[in-house]
């Protein structure tokens, strides 16, 4: 077993990985208390729901690839089931905090949460 | 005869990588990041790249994988996220490769990279969602500790293969 360690490799793997590290601090600059959900579906926003004093409410998304249900209440979002075959959308569990993402990729879905000032 | 040859292997190549793709699908594992996983059909994709002098030809495994792992299940939209996903892998570590620079975990765990940017690409201009960069960091970090692992695991398998007698 050979583990990379001439100068080029250390130096390629090191660049590769700090790559990772990009898009996290456009997430630490959002910080917000009033969010809202929206969820988008195939590239176009279908619905935007505000957060605060929202009571628990399922939301079905049917669409021609399949049916979602999330389950909104004012603290979070989850996606609570999903006729997909690998379910990921569903095992993601429950986000909360601004910049948070469910994503079902096979039926085009992606449900967000975002700072309220950018309505 | 020596075209003969080479089809062969590369049909052998081909059915192998399969096998282990559908072999891994066996295999729960605990990541929730979406599009996460070992990807161990690329020990036959880097093995092949340093197996056969052209990467012309493992372009052809590749294709002919991800074609035949749709049919199992999937469908185009899964199709179309792993060739993009193996395609852009393979250009990246073929580039690697070709340059000299690099030992093979190294240009493995270049790939691994490759392929989750390339994956997460094509989520994002298929949903148009830039929220979808924030998995970049898992997802990158995934890549390379897997392509790492594959590349490994690579120079073990080359080093009981006979190497190659075929055409060029």
């Amino acid at each position: 077993m050979q583990i990379p360690r001439k100068k080029a490799d250390i130096v390629l793997l090191a660049v590769l990985l700090l790559l990772c590290a990009l898009p996290l601090w456009r997430l630490s600059s959002e910080k917000a208390s009033v969010r809202y959900v929206q969820i988008t579906v195939e590239g176009e926003v279908w619905r935007k729901i505000p957060l605060e004093g929202l009571e628990p409410e399922e939301i079905v998304i049917s669409t021609r690839y399949g049916r979602n249900v999330l389950l909104l209440d004012g603290e979070g979002v989850a996606m609570v089931s999903a006729d997909c075959p690998d379910k990921i959308c569903v095992a993601g569990g429950r986000i909360a905090q601004v910049g948070e993402i469910i994503a079902c990729l096979p039926h085009r879905i992606i449900v967000e949460i975002r700072p309220a000032e950018e309505e | 005869m020596k075209a003969t040859r080479k089809l062969l292997y590369l049909a052998l190549f081909t059915a192998q990588s399969l096998a282990l793709f559908l072999f891994e699908g066996l295999i729960p594992l605990p990541f929730t990041v979406p599009g996460a996983k070992l990807g161990l059909a690329n020990v036959i994709t880097v093995t092949a790249l340093y197996y056969f002098p052209q990467a012309k030809d493992v372009f052809i495994i590749v294709l002919m994988r991800t074609v035949l792992a749709s049919f199992f299940g999937g469908g185009p939209t899964v199709w179309l996220f792993s060739v993009t996903g193996g395609f852009f892998s393979l250009a990246v570590m073929a580039l690697l490769k070709a340059g000299g620079r690099f030992s093979l975990p190294t240009v493995s765990a270049a790939g691994g990279f490759a392929h989750n940017l390339a994956q997460l690409a094509v989520a994002y201009f298929l949903l148009d969602a830039p929220g979808l960069w924030l998995y970049f960091p898992l997802l990158g970090i995934a890549g390379l500790g897997t392509g790492l692992l594959i590349g490994i695991a690579t120079m073990g398998v080359l080093k009981k293969i006979p190497p190659w007698r075929g055409e060029k």
